[in-house]
């Protein structure tokens, strides 16, 4: 017989004040916390039960879902203290560590609880919950064997126990007692729950490598296997796995005539008809099934790529046109993936032109783009035709022509919200910010109920450093009365985190920019967190293969292009913490090489009071919000308190642990990576992330940097015994039989002489291995060396940058002078390099670059 | 733009496309519910990249005394996406779903009365129709409409087997109208 609450107790309680803890436990479970706190006093303030451990525990667990956490710990804690002999306080002990996050110390508790009194369900519940949440499958799996000896009439005890044996890759032992279980359970008729626990058996069949055992069981159970397009996919593939491809073949069809614009459906049709290299016979099989779904955009839109010159002007006039007459917005969008191929994007050009010259000799109310006489044009297809001309030729970095042909656009229908988004954007591309914010503005005022427009006008404002009127912007369409970005923190909002984040950076408030660093740490927390919950609700409902799939996302959740960007925001602050300390005074961009010591003496001064105000002002409204709220929701991290680390070294180590054991695909990242464990002389992880970076893309130009700084490191390295082995192991994958930094660099010189990224890359590797360097007019050169490649305007502000930061030797003045000249004259737009749109008001007034 | 049943790995994709378009957002946990209960029934179409230009996010409504009918929670497409016939195409994917995996007699959402081009796609493009006014339905005051699709007779049109053929055929439709327009 289980012990009940209350009598496990080394401090047994007389009658009535067991009554009051039965009450403090029944109002637990109700969520009556005020009233379990009432019992819990009654007990505590009797005479001699002022330290009773499982009454305190109780209390304890009740502060703390009423979010009270500090007190919680301290009376759980006070409890065990006084009880150690008590399962509950052991039990509740655990619970308080799980919420805390500290999971190991929670499973020891647990452990601790069930030696106490075993066979307890609700610990052994708890414990092989948080087995699983941290991947000990081997405890999962002991526990859920327990569960199921004690409740072998439970459904989850044995669909517990069967995934435990399956994450454990027992799949033969996971199988049979699927088959043990299916045997007694098989429904009569509709059953949800059966249909996705068929299609689970039949997934670690699959996993088992028995694709024979699983299509005959799939097909034994089709009737009921309610999820179709499940059905038939694992169907198909398994087919295909045994070599039928005829038969795969109709079940690809049948799938395409469910929905003919999946993609993937027609890249197996392809692989099972064997026409996988033949380019004809997938243009007379997509054209077949165009010709039977009208509908579908993706067999037309796939045989683009299959075709060249005139056939392929043909196939596009045939998928523009309509488009351009339906005014569809979205005509630019379908054509992207084309840009990747010059051949074909000189064909959409060549056709746009064309129409454009129609329309221009032939007057747009009286044309017909298809050569029809007696079909003339909408007057709308001369709008949506301009809009497309302007897409392509911004995408081709040609951004007069871009704007004139917005600017026709403009004319011919001013009230087209889009035609001022794409106008913004043209600004973006060429480097005016402040020209693209005011045009995004002009968009948002035209229809003030959209959202999508709403926040690409937050977007625009964050780029162009306006972050207070961004947040105002984006505050029409929070929660009213409150800030937009904690809202939007509160919603997981990564876009904006991410933007708001750089546009800290851009006005040197690297405190606040890492806090947004840290929010979107907090997110990929947070959802790793969620899954908690789900460990028990999918073995009720059955969803299991939906399960075992976000067990597996969640593993490598943080590989995210969001939290590589957020790691890498985070990694080069803490850096530049290091390398560059007074870069972390927002203020010192305004001491200017030149001032007296004086001078910047009362700069400082006067800066400190300014600060000093502004600290008291924000401290004031932060406690203005906390009192409006109450309790906090979301994230507490401070800024100044992130700008205060003792160690940004070993800050941003803990970014790339997460970017590099989660397995980022980015080339990038290893690099970034590689350079941090460099500092931390770490040199095996550094090493191991070369190593990861040269698999994935060994020219890359980031990763050359890192390459040639660890080799100038590589002497320093005192290595021995199994570190050294595997260390020398590494360097001959990485470096090959190269062991000299600068002869590597001039290699790598020689060999992307025409690429400026690649230039670029070199320069920074040398200066870093010889700081006698100078490569100035080297580099001014290249920018404008007509046989470099990739001079865009991205690798001109990467330049300038790197140049404030020291990475390219000592730029004068003068030198500086010339670099803006000659990216001016390339790029004369870019706000970076004293371009822009001039504005007959703004030069009255003073500009904000004077102003600082 | 690819179509295809979402996975629990597209969420977070979902979540940032709910994010630009519409003012009603959830936490993650929530679309972790939804692909966690009903994993046939969410779509999305991504672009060439593999990023969520627009999803549909649905569910079941389960309650006992009722007919089995499926509720669209959320859905979006971005606004440089649209007239691509996306919306329609996702819609009918997930609708077919609900009737072939849960029995569904019919789907409903809620729109807000003042979102003329949402209201204008699901009247006219996806036969909605309206049947109820909730009054201060969202959190900023605003009233919604009830809609429905009616989805016995568009299955039977297409051939579409429901999950329970005998309970599908044998449910009391007609009572169940009446009760709705009263």
């Amino acid at each position: 017989m289980p012990t009940p609450p209350g009598q496990s107790s080394s401090q047994p309680l007389p009658a009535k004040e067991l009554g009051y803890f039965k009450k403090i436990v029944k109002s637990y479970e109700q969520k009556q916390y005020k009233a379990g706190l009432k019992f819990a006093q009654k007990i505590l303030t009797s005479p001699g039960f002022a330290e009773h451990g499982e009454t305190l525990a109780m209390k304890g667990l009740i502060l703390n879902c009423m979010g009270k956490l500090q007190e919680a710990q301290d009376c759980v804690r006070r409890g065990l203290v006084s009880d150690l002999r008590s399962y509950v306080c052991w039990h509740v002990f655990g619970l308080i560590q799980k919420t805390e996050k500290k999971y190991d110390e929670a499973i020891k508790a647990y452990k601790r609880a069930l030696m106490l009194e075993k066979d307890n369900l609700q610990i052994l519940r708890d414990l092989s919950l948080l087995q699983i949440h941290i991947r000990d499958y081997d405890g999962y799996l002991s526990s859920k064997y327990e569960l199921l000896q004690l409740r072998q009439t439970q459904r989850v005890s044995w669909l517990g126990y069967i995934v435990a044996h399956h994450l454990l890759k027992e799949h033969n032992l996971a199988l049979g007692i699927m088959a043990e279980y299916i045997k007694n359970n098989t429904p009569s008729g509709y059953d949800f729950e059966f249909s996705e626990l068929i299609l689970y058996q039949n997934l670690i069949m699959r996993e088992a490598g028995l694709p024979d055992v699983a299509l005959q069981k799939l097909e034994e159970n089709s009737t009921h296997i309610v999820d179709k397009v499940a059905y038939m996919e694992t169907r198909a593939n398994l087919l295909m796995d045994l070599e039928q491809p005829k038969q795969a073949e109709n079940v690809w069809r049948a799938l395409i005539e469910r929905n003919p614009d999946s993609l993937e459906y027609y890249d197996m049709l392809e692989k099972c008809m064997g026409i996988k290299d033949s380019p004809k016979a997938q243009l007379a099989m997509l054209d077949g099934l165009a010709e039977k779904f009208k509908r579908a955009a993706a067999p037309r839109r796939l045989a683009l790529y299959l075709v060249e010159g005139e056939e392929l002007r043909r196939r596009l006039h045939e998928w523009m046109i309509p488009m351009l007459r339906k005014g569809a917005p979205s005509l630019f969008a379908s054509l992207v993936p084309l840009y990747k191929y010059p051949q074909k994007q000189a064909v959409i050009e060549s056709l746009i032109t064309e129409y454009v010259k129609k329309m221009d000799d032939e007057g747009y109310g009286n044309v017909s783009l298809d050569g029809k006489d007696q079909e003339c044009e909408p007057p709308t297809t001369a709008l949506w035709l301009y809009v497309l001309a302007s897409h392509h030729f911004d995408r081709c970095g040609m951004t007069q022509l871009a704007l004139n042909y917005i600017e026709r656009a403009i004319q011919h229908t001013p009230t087209v919200v889009e035609n001022y988004m794409l106008k913004a954007r043209i600004y973006k591309h060429a480097g005016d910010y402040d020209e693209a914010a005011r045009w995004m503005e002009e968009a948002q005022s035209l229809d003030t109920a959209d959202r999508y427009i709403n926040g690409k006008c937050g977007k625009y404002l964050l780029r162009a450093k306006r972050s207070d009127e961004a947040n105002k912007m984006l505050a029409k369409f929070t929660r009213e009365g409150e800030n937009a970005a904690s809202h939007l923190t509160d919603m997981q909002c990564m876009w904006y985190e991410l933007e708001s984040g750089r546009a800290f950076r851009s006005v040197n408030k690297y405190g606040e920019a890492l806090r947004k660093a840290h929010h979107i740490d907090f997110h990929f927390n947070t959802w790793i967190e969620d899954q908690y919950d789900f460990h028990t609700y999918c073995l009720r409902k059955m969803t299991l293969c939906s399960y075992i799939r976000l067990l597996r996302m969640c593993d490598k959740l943080r590989d995210a292009d969001y939290y590589y960007q957020g790691a890498k925001l985070a990694i080069k602050i803490y850096l530049r913490m290091i390398d560059r300390p007074d870069d972390m005074n927002e203020h010192s961009a305004l001491i200017k090489e030149g001032m007296t010591d004086q001078e910047i003496k009362k700069m400082k001064k006067k800066l400190k009071k300014q600060k000093e105000l502004q600290e008291e002002e924000e401290k004031k409204k932060k406690d203005k919000e906390q009192k409006e709220e109450g309790l906090q929701r979301g994230p507490q991290i401070d800024a100044e308190a992130l700008l205060k680390t003792e160690d940004p070294l070993g800050e941003a180590a803990k970014f790339c642990h997460n970017i590099h054991t989660f397995g980022t695909q980015k080339v990038t990242g290893y690099a970034l990576c590689a350079e941090v464990y460099r500092r931390k002389g770490k040199v095996l992880l550094a090493l191991k992330c070369l190593n990861e970076g040269e698999d994935r893309e060994p020219t890359h130009p980031l990763l050359h940097v890192q390459k040639v700084k660890f080799l100038a490191y590589w002497p320093k390295c005192e290595l021995s015994g199994l570190v050294k082995e595997t260390a020398d192991e590494l360097m001959k994958c990485v470096y090959g039989a190269e062991r000299d930094a600068a002869e590597l660099n001039e290699k790598f010189k020689i060999e992307h002489q025409h690429d400026f990224a690649h230039r670029l890359a070199y320069a920074e590797a040398q200066y870093s291995i010889d700081s006698s360097t100078n490569l100035i007019s080297w580099i001014l050169k290249s920018i404008e060396d007509s046989k470099v490649n990739g001079r865009s305007l991205k690798m001109m502000i990467k330049l300038k940058d790197g140049i404030e930061y020291g990475k390219y030797g000592k730029w004068s003045k003068d030198d500086m002078e010339k670099l803006r000249k000659q990216v001016h004259s390339l790029f004369p737009l870019s706000l970076d390099f004293g371009g822009g749109v001039q504005h007959k008001s703004a030069s009255a007034a003073p500009t904000s670059a004077e102003t600082n | 733009m690819n179509i295809r049943c979402a996975r629990v790995d597209d969420l977070m994709s979902m979540q940032n496309a709910n994010l630009m378009c519409l003012p009603e957002n959830y936490q993650m946990k929530y679309y972790f519910y939804h692909a966690l209960s009903w994993p046939q029934l969410s779509y999305i179409a991504e672009d060439h990249k593999g990023n969520v230009v627009g999803y549909v996010l649905a569910k079941m409504e389960e309650d006992p005394g009722e007919e089995p009918h499926g509720h669209i929670t959320s859905l979006a497409v971005k606004r440089s996406y649209r007239r691509l016939g996306l919306a329609n195409k996702m819609m009918d994917q997930t609708a077919r779903a609900m009737v072939e995996t849960y029995n569904a007699k019919y789907v409903s959402l809620h729109v807000r009365v003042s979102n003329r081009a949402a209201l204008n796609l699901y009247k006219n493009t996806l036969k909605f129709e309206i049947v109820d006014t909730e009054p201060k339905y969202y959190a900023d005051g605003e009233d919604a409409y009830a809609m429905r699709r009616d989805l016995a007779k568009w299955a039977e049109e297409r051939n579409i087997e429901p999950a329970d053929r005998e309970a599908y055929t044998t449910a009391k439709t007609t009572d169940d109208k009446k009760k709705n327009r009263s």
